[in-house]
């Protein structure tokens, strides 16, 4: 079964505009990448190669970035435009996107602090806001024992 | 036969209960995502699921009052790998906390195989290949979701950008075989439909005239924007005006639709308002009275 391998490449064909245009120059690199159909390639390279891939690749980006962007705010105001070219690193270094928002900002901010191309406002920020995500993240681990369904869960289905 | 009045509700979010408060009266059902109700620290964990119970308790709050359907994101039936059966057991625990009429999730991946942990996230909804093997796939997923939860599975058509060149079948095609071989009913996207008719040139006519007027259950209208060409689900405005056109035309043609749900997402709730929020649900409820057939009531909130 390949079903698997072709939706592998088109997650990380959304997940990396690098790649698509790799792709749209050169189709064949999917077979060498991913053990396909010949129908699953043609496939995969005519979506590739679609206006719509564009979209994809767009709102792929707007999805991950959205947990930093809500807990990091002055964090992402401050990085301006470095905030592109550094979130990408990131998703370079953590291509996994973890479902979890806190656990998502969290590693961001961890590969940030790692770094030592941040303007003083950006590690000032970094600092500030890192503190708060691992505060939150604490917390909501230290509830993880206590279960809203209990009762639910031991009772009888309806 | 006069046909029953669909249901009308909102997909909950945490700017929902002030529409609750002020204008309970127009909102029949509440569509809850149980995702939202936790934070998931993935698999291996001690303790993977923690509750969000400030959620879970506000919820509870109105559970009473209104109708329960659940409307998951997790579960992601088309991928080619197992089901997550913590995050299914998670799902039941929520229904049998909540009671749903029934639960949904969607026709697209949102999960991605082969990825560096079992619940490594696509990032949004992909595009899926209507042919045999999803079916199979999709089948026992739906299947084993029927027999843990006890009441009837939907799913729903999402929004594409890039359409899986020469599929097997369409997707009303895939939607109708897979209903007629496990009883799987649909939740029909009306503005999915409208984005896919924008981004993909679908035909609205072709779409739901290919349907099995049996297998849709609910409805959801929605609004979205323009993004560099492309137009998006972003649950950011209202429905726009030919959404209901098409609900008044198709509603009447699906005997078992039962529920007609208004979904924003709670950042645009002051760009909608709640003026705008109540429109939404007296136009809902405008189009369940003409589909039942029965006179229209004076509105509960002006
Ligand atoms: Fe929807």
């Amino acid at each position: 079964m390949s079903l698997d391998q072709f939706q592998r490449a088109l997650t990380d064909l959304t997940a990396s505009p690098a790649l698509c245009r790799a792709v749209r120059r050169e189709p064949a690199l999917l077979s060498q990448l991913y053990a396909l159909s010949p129908l699953e390639q043609d496939r995969l390279a005519d979506i590739a190669a679609s206006n719509g891939m564009e979209a994809n690749c767009m709102i792929y980006r707007a999805n991950r970035l959205a947990p930093v962007a809500l807990n990091c705010p002055d964090l992402c105001a401050a990085l301006g435009d470095d905030l592109n070219r550094l979130i990408s690193a990131y998703w370079y270094a953590e291509p996994t996107t973890n479902v979890h928002f806190l656990v998502e900002t969290e590693r961001f901010c961890q590969f940030l602090e790692e770094r030592d191309d941040l303007s003083p406002q950006a590690r000032k920020a970094l600092s500030r806001e890192h503190r708060k995500v691992r505060d939150r993240l604490a917390a909501t681990a230290a509830m993880a024992d206590r279960d809203a369904f209990a009762v639910a869960r031991v009772m009888p289905p309806a | 036969m006069a046909l029953a009045k669909p249901s009308v509700g909102l997909l909950y979010n945490p700017a929902v209960p002030a529409v609750l408060d002020a204008a309970g009266t127009l909102v029949d059902h509440i569509e809850v995502i149980p995702d939202r109700l936790w934070y998931d620290f993935g698999t291996g964990a001690e303790h993977r699921f923690s509750h969000a119970h400030t959620a879970i308790a506000e919820l509870g709050r109105f559970a009473g009052r209104h109708a329960m359907i659940g409307h998951g994101i997790g579960l992601s039936l088309p991928s080619a790998m197992p089901i997550d059966e913590d995050l299914l057991a998670e799902v039941a625990a929520s229904h049998r906390h909540f009671g749903y009429r029934w639960y949904s999730e969607h026709l697209s991946m949102f999960l991605a195989p082969g990825g560096s942990v079992p619940n490594a996230q696509a990032g949004m909804g992909l595009p899926v290949v209507h042919d045999a093997e999803l079916l199979e796939i999709v089948g026992r997923k739906v299947e084993l979701l029927q027999a843990t939860l006890g009441v009837p599975i939907a799913l729903e058509n999402g929004t594409i950008f890039s359409a899986v060149p020469n599929p097997e079948m369409s997707e009303p095609e895939f939607m109708n075989r897979l209903h007629e071989r496990t009883g799987c009913k649909m939740l029909l996207d009306l503005h999915n439909l409208y984005a896919n008719m924008r981004n993909l040139n679908w035909s609205p006519a072709e779409y739901l005239g290919a349907l099995d007027p049996e297998i849709v259950i609910e409805v959801h209208v929605a609004g979205g924007d323009p993004l560099r060409g492309h137009y998006t689900d972003s649950h950011s405005r209202r429905s726009p005006a030919v959404i209901w056109d098409w609900l008044e035309e198709w509603g009447p043609r699906f005997p078992n639709l039962a529920a007609i749900t208004f979904e924003y997402h709670e950042s645009y709730h002051k760009r909608i308002g709640l003026a705008g929020v109540v429109a939404e649900l007296e136009k809902m409820h405008a189009a369940a009275e003409a589909i039942s057939g029965a006179p229209q009531p004076t509105p509960a909130f002006a």
